[in-house]
């Protein structure tokens, strides 16, 4: 075995990529000769360096924003591809008015506080009913699992007081939600939606919190408290009018470390 | 249709925007090339999403549009003084020892700034392979789809690679005794 060769075979050692006689093999050969040692520490404190001494930056809020603006308009790109050119140009002058409107609406998605705040009061006054409606948390996971395109997890409350009312498939921020609702004591409710979405793409909050090493981002607006987190890709958010450390808490409560 | 791809691409690829970023940081080492060349992988990927393959890895497949893009757009190693040719470092382990940069501080901040700025001296083949593999933890396979290159090649380069980090860095590890 050459020198170069014998090399690699230590690398492969260090990465688990030898079948067993050839980790046998090549780990007999180490335990006899100091130089192929000395090579195969080098590797493994190169590569402790690599996996250890390399911090992920954070990515700048603003990027991720632009990003979703350039696809927004991909989006509405293959829309119009898809209608057709000469459809296309007929309807051109609606198609401008449209993608005017859109641009409004993107600008406001962005404002997720308000518009989770303005869920619970519709949710309040009757406007957004419930596609299921169901005390069982098993059973609301199973119906948003066809429903939106991530994993939703809705916990029981019940040592809480609050107990499960429903749930629908919603939007928030133009993106698909799963909205869920608990219903407590005095007449006092909790609205959850879940999300695809990261907490730089939110406006600056009113307070910030950590708790179990999980990242709050909280709104006060008015009577209502909105209270964001991250679990892997999704963004959970619970709002209610009740008093703000009593909807903190349920969020601390709910929150899994991911 | 557009709204479904959307969702999908926004539950799938996005996730992965903070390593695909970090990994454009050090191979362009310039915030405002990262800026770019991120945003516009992530153009691309969505643009050619209907060709993604539901259940493959995700990063990897966008690691691989990314570094398409680098070596057509940010291509700038062969005339970048700061790349060091390996052999240099393969007979002069320690060399840290007569260098400032070297010295060894208990600052991680430092310790970081150092570490970085050894993979800044890798030629950008060896840092590509080093960066999939040893810190977004891509298989050799998928590190050399994603680069172009047959797994040998990804393996002969992850070897020098890490054999420079070690040899630059040497003075941390005798100093600090790094856990292994």
């Amino acid at each position: 075995m050459s020198g170069e060769h014998f090399d690699l075979a230590l690398q492969d050692l260090l990465d688990g990529r030898l079948n067993p006689d050839e980790q046998a093999r090549v780990q007999a050969h180490v335990d006899e000769c100091a130089e192929c040692r000395s090579v195969l520490e080098d590797l493994r404190r190169g590569r402790a360096w690599a996996r250890d001494g390399l911090p992920a930056a954070d990515v700048p809020p603003d990027l991720v924003d632009d990003l979703r603006r350039r696809l927004d308009g991909a989006t509405r790109s293959r829309s119009a591809t898809w209608i057709g050119r000469r459809r296309f140009l007929a309807i051109g002058a609606g198609a401008v008015a449209a993608g005017l409107a859109t641009a409004v609406y993107v600008r406001r998605g962005h404002d997720w506080p308000n518009e989770a705040i303005d869920a619970y009061r519709e949710f309040r006054a009757g406007r957004r009913p419930f596609d299921a409606e169901t005390p069982d948390p098993p059973a609301l996971e199973a119906f948003f699992r066809t429903r939106v395109p991530f994993h939703t997890r809705v916990f029981d409350f019940g040592m809480m007081n609050y107990r499960l009312a429903g749930g629908r498939v919603d939007r928030l921020g133009g993106r698909a939600a799963a909205l869920y609702v608990y219903a407590g004591p005095d007449n006092r409710h909790l609205v959850c939606e879940m999300f695809v979405g990261t907490l730089t793409e939110l406006t600056e909050p009113s307070e910030r919190r950590e708790h179990n090493g999980i990242p709050f981002v909280i709104y006060r607006r008015g009577a209502y408290t909105a209270v964001f987190w991250p679990e892997t890709n999704v963004l959970c958010v619970v709002v209610s009018d009740m008093p703000a450390e009593e909807t903190i808490a349920l969020a601390f409560a709910k929150a899994v470390k991911t | 249709m557009t709204d479904d791809l959307r969702a999908r691409f926004e539950a799938e690829a996005l996730p992965h925007f903070r390593a695909v970023f970090n990994v454009a940081r050090r191979l362009t080492r310039r915030d405002e090339d990262a800026h770019d060349l991120t945003q516009e992988a992530f153009f691309r990927a969505y643009r050619k999403f209907d060709t993604f393959a539901p259940g493959t890895n995700c990063k990897a497949w966008l690691f691989t549009i990314t570094y398409s893009l680098f070596v057509n757009r940010y291509h700038r190693d062969r005339r970048d003084p700061h790349v060091v040719p390996l052999d240099q470092h393969d007979e002069v382990p320690g060399r840290g020892s007569t260098d400032a940069r070297h010295v060894p501080t208990p600052a991680r901040a430092a310790v970081a700034a150092d570490v970085e700025t050894a993979l800044a001296e890798l030629p950008e083949e060896y840092r590509a392979a080093i960066l999939l593999v040893d810190v977004e933890e891509l298989s050799y396979e998928e590190a050399a789809a994603a680069l172009g290159c047959p797994v040998g090649t990804i393996r002969s380069r992850l070897f020098r690679a890490r054999k420079h980090l070690a040899a630059s860095l040497r003075d941390y590890d005798m100093a600090h005794r790094r856990p292994r």
